[in-house]
């Protein structure tokens, strides 16, 4: 069975898992009489809003979202004793009141036409279902561990704590890694690439629940708005770093059309060279994160253009001479490394005017970005962005200068990727 | 062999700046070891020296990985030494607040000009002292019996808005000597961009007390209250993040005007640069600060056009380049002043006042470009400044708004253009 396999069944089954907890929670709580009896009303009412909110504003970290204070809110409600006699609420009892909360939020969002995205709400309740579970079934020095942490040291009690609700976010973690998990990445190193991504957050979530257990005799229902606050502040950076990201995206893509707003390229060249690369750099098996750097190094490799005061012949780079071609590069390098280029995508554009025989003769390293850029921009050059018959005549111009001025792997990829469709 | 040096009016004018800032900065200082005295004496001495030691290890390490996060170009905001000194406060005493305040602070020692150091130590001891003076004071209002945590809450509280406002007074003291600029704006800027991050601070120290003393972590807080403090780091440095997304986004602007036409590079530094000082002297935001650079540095952009190889400094033009510019979000706030800087005052209806600040600062480096070019002398730069304002103020309740000449000309008494 394929790992493709494993991630087309995984969405029902998660969804299946998150269905069958709610399920059993909900028959045992009929079972015992469908009563909540909580010491601390104020507490509850708090949590659940925090869930309601929570689920309102998810956060994004790259393919996947969550949902902080919703997690945190969980994990206090299953944690902190505010049972009848400094208890703790059953299990059934967590898992039902969080449903509670968790269908109102999924209603509003609804109502406002937001997407529900079921398969994230089961990943956090299956890791919920985890992290009470266990923390009422593990014992300590033969007792269950929240009545333990009730007489411990502070620190012993958090560190238990903390562990308990680590588990059940990190199942939720690797619920949806699995989710997403392509064949050409190893699982592992994704899981460890999407712990780094959670970071701060991941251990701010995970430290919640527990710190608003250990201050709630202390602080009463406050507690919640004392631990939470911090991950409110978190999630606010969180919204700062989307729109950081925004501002540089958009930097680039406006840069980009810079050369043909003010008419040295012809309209779209940046971004088809681009997309020309994208699709490239796929064929030739790089992964995200390098498809990425080379396409913002097609968006600017021909930035530099807006120094020249007489525009070259429809803005083709390919017709320049090669100092002219260097002076190009680098002046775009120059203005990308302003707007927050990294190092490596200036590095392909500036080698992007370096003949492929300096690599094959003088073992000089020609980054694959920059090969494959020479050749999508001298395609788009020649064929000034029309297909049809000039796409022949210009792929046979470009293997004319086979393995002397363009690499062959990357001419074979775009002959691959401009093939025309069947029909 | 010996050097002669020339003084003239702007070197003498820079050096009675340099001994204005001097003083200031030695006053702070002095202030703050007064200060530090005086909450030792009133509130008595730390309580406890391991969660001093600590915490002033805490804020050396703080201040020494701090990164640059500029806020308005001028002030970092990358530590957390205000949740550090609100801390201190209540866990090992007031008194202790300024030795955690200067710990931070001295910590920089060898990275930092003295100038700059001997500033920040003293801005930090007064500070933390005022905040140390002001929960005692609170504390001293409650009944022996009810020092509850709602009166450490409120005494903290109420010591980080003091703590936030003597920042912002003190900052936006020394930057307006130094760069001889209005106090109030750059205060006022200050407060709106620092505001919410000291509050945010003051939060997150509260709740490590609670941690530390009522809940009974003790010195481990800072471990297990750690993801709240990085989180609260974090969060700051973002603001700086998105701050150097901005500030890069308008360098690689300026810069492919530069790679096009020095000497437009240069006349587009000048504009922004003095719209950023006339937003300053009329008191504006700080969003409306940082909106009016923009628009100085995208004013100029239309001289990248192929058919416009000579284009002269924004005169005539389409503003085709300028409306690709708007694609870019933060940028397209900048597209009414780029649109109505050409509008005079005088018309109905009037343009908006970031449009009449750009045609001020626009116009002024115009004709002091003129004026330069005419003379020679080594006073010319003075006199083409006055030449230069005497074109505006002709046309002032006309063509430009008069409160932006009178902002300029505030400017120019200052020097500061």
């Amino acid at each position: 069975m394929s790992a493709d396999d494993i991630t087309a069944g995984l969405r029902p089954a998660v969804v299946g898992s998150a269905t069958a907890i709610a399920l059993v929670a909900g028959v045992l709580w009929w079972r015992n009489g469908a009563e909540l009896v909580v010491e601390d009303t104020t507490f509850v009412v708090l949590a659940w809003l925090a869930i309601v909110i929570g689920e309102l504003w998810r956060v994004s970290l790259d393919y996947r979202t969550t949902a902080p204070l919703a997690v945190a809110g969980s994990m206090a409600l299953a944690l902190t004793p505010i049972g009848p006699d400094a208890t703790v609420l059953r299990a059934a009892q967590v898992i039902v009141v969080v449903l509670g909360a968790v269908f109102l939020a999924l209603g509003i969002r609804a109502a406002l036409g937001w997407s529900a995205g079921i398969d994230e709400v089961s990943a956090r309740l299956v890791g919920l279902g985890v992290t009470v579970v266990l923390s009422r079934n593990l014992t300590i020095e033969g007792r269950p561990v929240l009545t333990w942490a009730t007489d411990a040291r502070a620190w012993q009690a958090a560190l238990a704590l903390i562990a308990m609700c680590a588990a059940g976010i990190f199942v939720e973690l690797l619920t949806w890694t699995l989710i997403f998990w392509q064949r050409r990445v190893s699982l592992v190193s994704m899981v460890r690439e999407d712990l780094m991504r959670s970071g701060a957050l991941g251990s701010a979530m995970a430290h919640a629940g527990p710190l608003v257990a250990l201050v709630a005799p202390v602080a009463g229902p406050t507690s919640l708005i004392l631990v939470l606050g911090p991950l409110a502040l978190a999630m606010a950076g969180l919204r700062r770093r989307e729109r950081t990201q925004a501002i540089y995206r958009e930097t680039v893509a406006a840069l980009s059309r810079l050369t043909d707003d003010s008419g040295h390229t012809r309209p779209g060249h940046a971004r088809r060279v681009a997309d020309l690369c994208s699709a490239m750099g796929h064929e030739l098996l790089m992964s995200d994160r390098e498809v990425d750097n080379l396409e913002r190094a097609a968006l600017l490799h021909d930035v530099g253009q807006v120094a020249l005061t007489v525009p070259l012949p429809g803005g083709a780079s390919i017709l320049a001479d090669p100092d002219s071609q260097r002076r190009i590069a680098g002046d775009s390098v120059r203005i990308g490394s302003q707007a927050g280029l990294e190092v490596e995508v200036c590095d392909a554009i500036t080698a992007s005017t370096q003949q492929f025989r300096l690599m094959r003769e003088f073992g000089e390293k020609i980054p694959l970005a920059a090969r494959i850029l020479k050749v999508a921009n001298a395609y788009d050059d020649l064929t000034g962005g029309r297909g049809g018959p000039t796409r022949s005549a210009a792929l046979e111009r470009i293997q004319l200068g086979l393995g002397y001025e363009y690499d062959p792997r990357c001419v074979d990829a775009l002959a691959r990727v401009t093939k025309a469709p069947p029909g | 062999m010996t050097s002669a040096t020339h003084s003239t009016p702007e070197s003498a004018r820079e050096h009675a700046t340099r001994s204005r800032t001097n003083a200031f900065i030695a006053l702070v200082a002095t202030l703050g070891v007064l200060l530090s005295v005086v909450v030792w004496l009133v509130a008595g001495p730390p309580t406890d020296v391991v969660a001093l030691a600590l915490l002033i290890a805490l804020a050396a390490a703080s201040g020494r990985a701090s990164v640059l996060n500029r806020v308005r170009g001028i002030v970092g905001l990358s530590t957390i030494s205000s949740l550090l000194i609100m801390l201190a406060i209540p866990v090992a005493g007031p008194a202790a607040a300024p030795l955690v305040g200067l710990g931070g602070a001295l910590a920089t020692v060898g990275s930092t000009e003295t100038r700059r150091l001997v500033f920040n130590a003293g801005m930090r001891a007064v500070i933390a002292a005022v905040a140390g003076l002001i929960y005692v004071a609170v504390l001293a209002r409650a009944p022996q019996e009810d020092r509850s945590l709602a009166w450490t809450a409120a005494a903290l509280g109420l010591a980080v808005v003091v703590q936030c406002l003597f920042n912002a007074i003190l900052v936006g003291a020394v930057v307006a000597i130094s760069e001889r600029t209005s106090l109030r704006g750059q205060a006022l800027g200050l407060l709106s961009s620092t505001g919410l991050p000291y509050l945010g601070q003051g939060f997150v120290a509260y709740l490590l007390y609670v941690l530390w003393i009522p809940v009974g972590f003790g010195p481990s807080t800072l471990i297990f209250g750690g993801p709240a403090i990085l989180a609260t780091r974090w969060q700051l440095s973002q603001y700086g993040a998105e701050q150097r997304a901005r500030q890069g986004a308008l360098a690689a602007l300026q810069t492919a005007i530069e790679v096009r036409s020095g000497a437009a590079a240069r006349h587009t530094s000048e504009v922004a640069t003095l719209c950023e000082g006339l937003a300053v002297a009329l008191a504006l935001p700080a969003d409306e600060v940082d909106m009016l650079r923009t628009a100085g540095v995208l004013h100029n952009l239309d001289i990248l056009t192929v058919d416009r190889p000579s284009a002269g400094h924004g005169e005539g033009t389409d503003l085709t380049t300028t409306r690709a510019m708007g694609q870019v979000t933060f940028l397209a706030a900048a597209r009414p002043a780029l649109e109505w800087q050409r509008i005079p005052y005088a018309a109905r209806p009037a343009p908006p006042r970031s449009a009449a600040i750009l045609a001020v600062a626009d116009d002024f480096v115009l004709a002091r470009e003129r004026f330069t070019h005419l003379e020679v002398r080594p006073d010319a730069g003075r006199e083409a400044d006055e030449a230069a304002r005497q074109v505006i103020v002709a046309s002032s309740g006309t063509t430009y708004d008069p409160s932006v000449v009178e902002a300029l000309t505030r400017l120019l008494r200052r020097g500061r253009t």
